[in-house]
């Protein structure tokens, strides 16, 4: 079957009230999430991935990339209204957007941003569509050794570039790697540093360190702040009244298509790599639009290109990050890493194997994205005003509330009492990271790919009976390889 | 990536607290070679497979490495000019440990009824708020509405 044909059937299997149900719910509690500042999609995924054990594959995936896609238009929010980003990549929107707020035009910014968000979205799903599969066919072609070789890379990337110090980088992801050596072997079914557990041979759960090391660590960094400076976050009242001074006009909106192209591809571009994230993009997109500019200075002041920039680019992260994780099964950022373990947990093995087994699904989910897009636009439209009055909400009430519900989170799958613990040691753990300056989103993208890792490297070492020239046989493992020691190095001597 | 603004956030990398952490990072490498690697799995390879002890193993001398060479570049940073690293890391940590000790005890001991309450008092206390309504609402509020939510959706009792 070709592209649009397994699209068609993908809508038809997406197009149920229940999945459209979930997509919509995703989206809401993706936006309220994103509008807090301190949350966001990232701590969201983490905290919801258990509730979807009890959903089908296509219904679980939808609602968290409804989550994802919701998390991150809705940081636009305070941006503007308070100058306060809720999520990093929104950051440069608050450059543009606040101006206009002060100039009684938040309505037509937050518009701005809502267009913009779903444009830029729709724009990488489609890339999506139209890349995944020929990049899963050439992924097909890759033995272990190209696998070891792609890890190799995509680890070098993350280290070089999440992190200050690349060894700190380094030494986060094979920490990760480590941990993922813990339970029974995936060859022979022995167990590895159990310690006598029966609950560890299943290794460490991925939701317990997904929600302790992301979610959790975050929230306690956050209280600590809190606690010792109290809530810095400025907060003026900047809600305009003037109906016509807020009003866009789709003629006006789409008067600035050149701007959204230009970052729905910048975005898209900086979500097929892995490690280099949303923030940059937006960040890139913004500096690319003020350069192409005629009027370069009014940016800052209030210029609408600003947001727009901003908003297409972080938003079409979301669609393009999926393109390496269906076609080769490593994340571009955090988020689709989460996404990986949700697929895992719902038995879908990420990689270029996705497409042939699980075509149905995979296009199910593109479906899914699409109609998300179109739900995205009337739920953000509709609920500016409840969006404006959760952007208000102090931290100081909305943190301690999303340590209780990481607990029952990670109870309710299994119901034990040690995942718990787990969660809570690595919360513990994430909170040091973040003051020794280590990643914690490396490690969590080491343990995730550290038991794919472990598969590559022992199968190409099989194969290779142990003699490492064989990476010169393949041009492919060559390149990755080689990447990855640029990268590095140049990393190295930056740092 | 997609995280919270704190995400990645390394307050403070006195070349001291890398010297620390490089040094405890091998410190626990080598300990996994000398003893937990090697007293916690079988070295056995199958006929046709490589042994289980081989990537552990392999990560364990790449974590060692690494984290001698991060001492190193620190020593060598602190030589040229000594930062004192800041005590909050250590009390910080700390606290949060033994707070997670404690709410992980109660949990295992009184269950999720009383000791959610008491977590959300608790933070919401510790980070500033003051509103006893707010309080009282949240701390009340939340865990029933969890406790039943778990309950009548995924028919889960929770502790």
């Amino acid at each position: 079957m070709d592209i649009l044909s397994q699209l068609l059937v993908g809508f038809h299997a997406a197009l149920t009230p229940v999945n459209i149900l979930f997509i919509a719910f995703g989206i809401s509690l993706g936006i309220v999430i994103g509008v807090i500042p301190g949350l966001g999609s990232v701590t969201a995924i983490a905290v919801l991935i258990p509730l979807t054990f009890y959903m089908s594959p296509v219904v679980a995936i939808a609602f968290l990339v409804g989550v994802n896609k919701g998390g991150t238009s809705g940081g636009a929010v305070p941006s503007i209204l308070l100058n306060t980003p809720g999520t990093p990549e929104a950051a440069a929107s608050a450059f543009d957007g606040y101006p206009m707020s002060r100039k009684g035009q938040s309505g037509k910014a937050m518009k701005y941003a809502l267009y913009s968000s779903v444009a830029g979205d729709t724009l990488s799903d489609m890339l999506l569509i139209l890349l995944a599969a020929p990049f899963a066919a050439l992924a097909l072609q890759f033995g272990p050794l190209e696998l070891t070789a792609v890890f190799f890379f995509a680890f070098a990337l993350l280290a070089g570039l999440t992190s200050d110090s690349v060894i700190k980088g380094l030494l986060a992801i094979f920490v990760g790697v480590f941990l993922s050596t813990i339970g029974l072997d995936p060859i022979d079914s022995s167990p590895r540093m159990v310690f006598g557990r029966v609950e560890l041979f299943d290794g460490l759960p991925l939701i317990a360190v997904a929600i302790g090391g992301l979610a959790l660590s975050s929230v306690m960094f956050q209280m600590t702040e809190l606690w010792r400076h109290g809530d810095t976050h400025r907060r003026h009242d900047t809600l305009a009244a003037d109906r016509a001074q807020n009003r866009l006009r789709p003629a006006e909106f789409f008067d600035h298509w050149r701007t959204i192209v230009r970052s729905a591809a910048i975005g898209s571009g900086v979500g097929m790599l892995p490690g280099l994230g949303v923030t940059l993009a937006a960040f890139l997109s913004y500096g690319a639009a003020r350069r192409a500019s005629k009027n370069p200075e009014s940016f800052g002041k209030g210029n609408p290109e600003g947001i727009i920039a901003t908003e297409a680019a972080n938003s079409a992260v979301v669609g393009s990050n999926l393109i390496p994780t269906i076609a080769i099964g490593i994340p571009g950022n955090i988020a689709a890493a989460l996404l990986i373990g949700a697929f895992m947990i719902h038995g879908i093995v990420p990689g270029p194997f996705m497409l042939t087994m699980h075509g149905d699904v995979i296009y199910a989910l593109v479906a899914s994205m699409l109609i998300a897009n179109v739900v995205h636009l009337v739920i953000g439209r509709a609920g500016i005003g409840i969006w404006s009055w959760v952007a208000r909400a102090p931290r100081s009430a909305v943190l301690p509330p999303v340590i209780v519900m990481g607990i029952a989170g990670v109870y309710l799958p299994n119901q034990s009492l040690f995942e718990i613990g787990i969660m809570l040691a690595f919360a513990v753990l994430g909170v040091l990271m973040r003051y020794t300056g280590f990643s914690i989103v490396c490690l969590v993208i080491g343990f995730l790919l550290g038991s794919m890792l472990e598969g590559s490297l022992r199968k190409a070492l099989l194969l290779h009976r142990g003699d490492f020239s064989a990476i010169l046989s393949s041009p492919i493992s060559m390149i990755f390889f080689a990447i990855g020691l640029f990268v590095l190095i140049r990393a190295f001597r930056k740092s | 990536m997609g995280e919270t603004p704190e995400q990645d956030d390394g307050s403070d990398t006195a070349p001291v607290i890398d010297l620390a952490s490089g040094l405890l990072l091998a410190g626990l490498a080598g300990l996994a070679l000398v003893w937990i690697i090697p007293a916690n799995i079988d070295a056995d390879a199958g006929d046709y497979d490589v042994s289980p002890i081989f990537m552990p193993n392999l990560i364990a001398w790449v974590v060692l490495a690494l984290g001698l060479a991060l001492a190193g570049s620190a020593a060598k940073r602190a030589r040229t000019g000594w930062q004192p690293a800041s005590r909050t890391i250590l009390f910080d940590t700390a606290g949060w440990a033994v707070a997670s000790t404690l709410a992980y005890l109660a949990l295992v001991h009184i269950g999720f009824q009383v000791t959610a309450p008491i977590i959300i008092a608790a933070g919401l206390w510790f980070a500033g708020q003051r509103s006893l309504i707010l309080i009282a609402v949240l701390a009340i509020g939340l865990p029933l509405a969890i406790r039943t939510g778990a309950w009548q959706i995924f028919q889960v009792a929770l502790p």
